[in-house]
């Protein structure tokens, strides 16, 4: 270290130690203002803020949302406990749970459906052409001929499978989700959703002879923030254990109590910040709050450590806690910050990854971080500088025994800092290094189980959606790709409808593809029902008055085309969402839409632009409007007609003229809303395939930003550690033996999510980062400690040994401590949160086996100097 | 042998620029899982044809199926018939493909995607004399084995869907057709005389057993005639789905397939449901082959049964 730092050092040392009194008021002050807005914290859950919104598909589910709905859709199961659905009792609960539904807030009412509604129909071939109707028929009356006569409707509907249970053992109802309201723009609230949901289950199960199942984005909220709860349980336990841990090693109650302070004042502030920046907290993040304390518990134990060590080096009987607290300060400010801003910066980095949710964990995380500097490295000096000295002799007599002893414990792991121990840590270090590679190469990105894998695999929504994808032929994993057309395709263009047809006949072919529903398979189907029902009638004509006739019935709310029919999305139905059945699928449209890549007809594309950018008073525009809408000639596309006859033989400087065609420009632009993504026009005829909607689609993209994201991260992670390192130790050697312990365990991380078959995502990604994070303090703490002792000219060996009783001891006790504390999160209701227990402990224990193993034996070939003292 | 080398590949790349790959059936591995509407045998190979211009063939008495790799034509194809070596193939667009060498090669004899019509049945009687019929009364007839084709209507003031022709002896044809409608030829086909049917639902088929010729179709109805079509007998049927194909089995059996499953057995003068394992979805048309077994196809694609 050099004068500068050390004068810095001092004068905020001054500082902090001659104004302890009003510092700690005001300390007291902020922790009790930001315990009231922490408490004022609320839950915030919601489902765009887990979308990579900037995704190529991501734009796409925005641009179509309000058309066809997203990817956030209730499914309610009404089953039977045994025989088929047709008795009085299963009816009366279908319709009330159909009416239930609808008031549901939040619940889009045209998109409610199920076999009692009216966008259900049936059609039947007689000999003078069609009959149709309602399923259930409006003079229903519960008799066993009804019956007869509702099943053959279903059938004819052809919701077997999707509206009803392929045994008639039980029905369906749909209901799609807004998560604003489109007139207030009020947001919905999830857990009221999943609660209102789980009234109607109970209302219905207790009146009744049926079961409901219920599945849906909103009701994996409810149960994950039910869960969510638990996590305040398992806080306790930690902050137990640690108590009971950090009392028998300091063998002190203010040593015991004192970083526990600090830890939940960090705590408290964070929390506290999140209230004051606007944020929620949402159950997917709510553990970062605890990971905060640990990382603020890890810090403090360096802290007592240390002024234990001091303390007890005073004159006998002159035990001076303010002048120990001065000393602790002094050293470990530097690692100190070192340490937290690597963790800070670790943090950070998880904000390169375009999802808000996961943007909000790397804000809630790094302001945690950042303000355990003011904890730990201000609060905690202060707080151990006012332990009164007397009737302290004991504990100092204890601490000096131990320290005048030799450990045996400690003197065997100092054997890593010379060989042989250290070449063969350094033989394992290399055999771990290409066992974790080549097994970190099978971790899966995205989910590599079925089910939701927040929740355990026998949570009671993960059998819910088993028993709904069993009974009903399509199951819940779909992705929806939109293809978009010129106006009115589905009737107008043969060459459209069959391509849209043919793709769809492709995703079919496509492993891990269940079904595919689109409208052309509707229009083939209804040509064949106006043939009677023969069925070498079913094909598309390219009869435009035979399509008009075909799909004139075909409402919009079936969510198979758009108003004017220029948009039909392809619904794909995947056997689940595992990482690998995505990308085949993706892979499969890519190659489609690579193969047959649409014409683009540039003047219209001019037209659209000029269209939108439109303005009366600005003579250019107006002008640029003439000259697109006059290019494009009679033959142009009907819904531009209108425009092209407003500007026909115009002046820019008729006023009424402009007038005119503004108001054109202003019916167009309504039926016409802009498109988030802007797109070229399509040439007649063209189709443009656009990935993704559906719940997989979502996954889809996720998957896509957590992949692209996880190197750079990385990355920016360890380019940040080396930085701070370099800056601190100048050293390039040293700062290699602190980071490649490190970048080992990383691997190894990963083997280890590829062994217990956790992917890489949304919630585990943040995971690894974070563990490299908490992982460099143990390195930097043992470094700067053993650098110290170097400079004093000891030898490697014995450098490190005193650096192991000292810093090595508690770095060893933290990482114990904080893997039991979260290793307890192992039986928690949350599957995630279990993973992350279990990836946490695991690179809590790892990081300080290679920080206390590798470290000293990669000191020793990479720094042969040192080998013997000066 | 550079310089042939060269050739050669100016050749191939010529040869593959003559077929336009956009019209050509694709290849998928589903292939046998959509829909199927006609399927004949000449008993070294079975072939059938469906929709997306799939042809699919067995040459192990329907155990394993292949997709036949060249078919010029990406319309749904509805029926085909088979003489020896020769195959005919007729659909949508108006199409008439032709193969020479049981089914492994492909020719387009006629398309006409413009008339926006289908041809619904092709019969040949022997390998030279051949029948195409279809929508709105067209009627193609060929005299050298599809070389070329007559273009003509079936009826010069009628424009009902023709769905089947069969053959009834040497120089007797027999069609049903849309709404109660039926033509009979006693000259090979080259006259046609009108018959209204008792019935007055469309009949999707006909197949000639003994003196009889059995007529099926619409909601389950069946009508025989024991006189050529000059009088009709309404059966009781056991069930209201349509009727769509027919065979007569190795062991002298008529049976009777159509929608949501339906299959019955037709016996002197009556039907007779009969259950079938894995039944679903609409059947097209049926054929018998040996050792018992009946391959159907249809809506989900192509499946073989045995049956008692």
């Amino acid at each position: 270290m050099t004068n500068k730092n050390s004068k810095m050092i001092t004068i905020l040392q001054n500082l902090i130690f001659n104004n302890k009194k009003i510092i700690l008021l005001l300390l007291t002050i902020i922790t009790i203002v930001m315990g009231y807005f922490a408490s004022q914290l609320k839950v915030d859950a919601g489902f765009k803020k887990q979308l990579p919104l900037q995704h190529e598909y991501m734009k796409t589910f925005m641009d179509y949302e309000t058309e066809f709905g997203g990817a956030n859709r209730l499914l309610i199961a009404v089953m039977t406990k045994d025989g088929d659905m047709f008795n009085p009792s299963f009816f009366k609960t279908l319709e009330a749970v159909t009416d239930d539904v609808f008031s549901i807030k939040g619940v889009s009412p045209a998109s409610v459906t199920s076999i009692f509604t009216p966008n259900v129909r049936f059609v039947e071939v007689v000999e003078d052409g069609f009959a149709g109707g309602n399923v259930i028929p409006s003079d229903f009356v519960a008799t066993p001929d009804m019956f007869e006569v509702v099943k053959s409707n279903i059938v004819k509907a052809g919701v077997v499978g999707r509206l009803v249970a392929e045994n008639f053992n039980g029905a369906m109802v749909w209901a799609e989700l807004l998560e604003e309201d489109p007139v207030s723009h009020e947001k919905i609230n999830y857990q009221d959703v999943a609660q209102q949901l789980e009234e109607i289950r109970l209302k219905h199960e207790k009146a009744n002879e049926q079961v409901l199942h219920v599945i849906g984005f909103a009701k994996i909220v409810g149960d994950i923030s039910n869960g969510a709860k638990s996590v305040l349980y398992f806080f306790a336990v930690a902050l137990l254990i640690t108590a009971i841990l950090l009392y028998w090693y300091s063998g002190n109650v203010k040593l015991t109590i004192f970083p526990l302070i600090c830890s939940i004042v960090a705590v408290v502030w964070q929390l506290g910040t999140l209230k004051l920046l606007g944020f929620g907290i949402d159950p997917m993040n709510i553990l970062t709050p605890f990971l905060i304390f640990a990382i603020g518990v890890s810090h403090g134990v360096q802290m007592i450590s240390t002024w234990t060590d001091n303390i007890v080096t005073h004159v006998k009987n002159n035990w001076d806690g303010e002048v120990a607290a001065k000393y602790t300060f002094a050293v470990l400010l530097a690692p100190g910050i070192i340490a937290l801003l690597s963790d800070t910066i670790g943090f950070a980095t998880i904000y390169f990854i375009d999802i808000r949710i996961i943007q909000e964990l790397a804000i809630t995380a790094t302001i945690g971080v950042a303000l355990i500097i003011i904890t730990n490295l201000v609060l905690m000096p202060i707080l151990l500088s006012t332990i009164n000295t007397s009737n302290f002799g004991k504990f100092c007599h204890r601490c000096l025994n131990k320290k005048n002893t030799d450990s045996k414990f400690w003197k065997a792991i100092a054997g890593f800092a010379k060989n042989p121990l250290a070449g063969l840590s350094v033989l394992v270090l290399i055999g771990l290094f290409a066992f974790g590679y080549i097994k970190s190469q099978e971790m899966q990105i995205g989910d590599s189980q079925t089910g939701v894998p927040e929740l355990r695999p026998d949570a009671k929504y993960n059998t819910d959606a088993k028993t709904i994808s069993s009974q009903f032929s399509l199951g819940v994993d779909m992705i929806s790709v939109i293809a978009e057309s010129s106006a009115n395709a589905c009737t107008e263009s043969y060459k459209a409808m069959e391509q849209i047809d043919r793709f769809a006949w492709h995703m079919e072919n496509v492993p891990g593809v269940q079904k595919v529903i689109t409208l052309s398979q509707y229009a083939k189907i209804i040509t064949a029902g106006w043939n009677e029902g023969n069925p070498k009638w079913k094909a598309l004509s390219r009869n435009k008055f035979i399509m008009r006739q075909s799909l004139s019935s075909i409402e919009t709310d079936t969510g198979l085309l758009n108003k004017d029919c220029s948009t039909m999305p392809i619904m794909i139905f995947t056997e689940d969402h595992k990482a690998s059945t995505i990308s085949t699928v993706v892979a499969a449209v890519n190659d489609f839409r690579e193969k047959y890549p649409p014409v683009i007809d540039k003047d219209i594309t001019q037209l659209v632009s000029a269209i939108y950018a439109f303005d009366s008073t600005n003579k250019t525009a107006i002008q640029s409007l003439i000259e697109k809408a006059g290019k494009l000639g009679s033959e142009s596309a009907e819904k531009f007609n209108r425009i092209a006859d407003a500007v026909y033989n115009m002046d820019v400087n008729d006023s009424k003229a402009v007038e005119y065609l503004a108001d054109e420009v202003a019916s167009y632009v309504l039926n016409n809303p802009a498109k988030l993504t802007k797109l070229d026009e399509l040439a007649e005829g063209e189709v443009r395939f656009r990935l993704a909607t559906g719940n997989v689609g979502v996954m889809a993209a996720t998957n896509d930003v957590v992949k692209a994201a996880q190197m750079p991260m990385l990355i920016l992670v360890y380019a940040a550690i080396i930085i701070l390192c370099l800056l601190t130790f100048r050293t390039l050697l040293g700062t290699l033996a602190i980071v490649i312990p490190l970048a080992l365990v990383s691997f190894l991380a990963y083997a280890l999510m590829a062994f217990m078959g956790i992917g890489l995502k949304v919630n585990t990604l943040p995971v690894v980062a974070l563990g490299v994070g908490i992982g460099v303090d143990y390195g930097i703490y043992i470094f700067s400690k053993m650098q110290e002792f170097l400079k004093q000219g000891k030898n490697l060996h014995d450098a490190y040994y005193e650096t192991l009783r000292l810093t090595g001891k508690a770095v060893f006790f933290t990482a114990v401590t904080l893997a039991v504390g979260v290793g307890t999160w192992m039986f928690s209701d949350l599957q995630f949160q279990a993973d992350m227990g279990v990836l946490l402990a695991f690179m809590f224990v790892l990081n300080m086996l290679g920080a206390l193993l590798i470290l000293p034996s990669l000191a020793y070939w990479l720094m042969p100097k040192y080998r013997k003292g000066s | 042998m550079k310089k042939n080398l060269i050739i050669c590949l100016i050749l191939l790349s010529t040869g593959l620029l003559a077929v336009d790959n956009n019209e050509m059936a694709e290849l998928m591995p589903k292939f046998s899982q959509s829909l199927y509407l006609g399927i004949a045998t000449n008993n070294t190979s079975i072939i059938a044809v469906g929709e997306r211009g799939h042809i699919a063939m067995s040459n192990d008495y329907g155990n394993s199926w292949q997709q036949s790799k060249n078919v010029p034509t990406k319309a749904t194809l509805t029926a085909i018939s088979i003489i020896d070596n020769n195959v005919w193939a007729v659909g949508h667009d108006t199409t008439i493909i032709y193969s020479s060498d049981n089914g492994e090669t492909w020719q387009i004899q006629f398309e006409d995607k413009e008339r926006q019509m289908p041809l619904l049945d092709v019969l040949f009687i022997n390998e030279s004399e051949g029948f195409a019929i279809g929508a709105y009364g067209t009627y193609l007839s060929t005299y050298d084995g599809g070389k070329s084709w007559d273009d003509s209507l079936i009826s010069a003031d009628q424009d009902f869907h023709l769905n089947k022709i069969i053959e009834i002896d040497e120089f007797k044809l027999f069609v049903v057709a849309e709404a109660g409608n039926a033509y009979r030829s006693f000259d090979s086909g080259k006259n046609w005389e009108s018959i209204e049917m008792p019935y007055s639902g469309s009949m999707f088929g006909a197949i000639s057993y003994e003196n009889q010729i059995i007529t099926y179709g619409l909601r389950g109805n069946v009508l025989v005639s024991e006189d050529f079509g000059e009088t009709f007998t309404q059966l009781d049927s056991p069930v209201q789905d349509s009727l769509f194909g027919s065979e007569h089995t190795f062991n002298n059996k008529i049976i009777l397939v159509g929608a949501n499953g339906a299959v019955l057995q037709y016996k002197n003068m009556s039907l007779s449901k009969i259950n079938i394992p894995d039944g679903d979805g609409d059947y097209t048309e049926i054929l018998s082959i040996k050792n018992n077994k009946l391959v159907f196809v249809g809506e989900s694609g192509i499946s073989t049964k045995q049956i008692r």
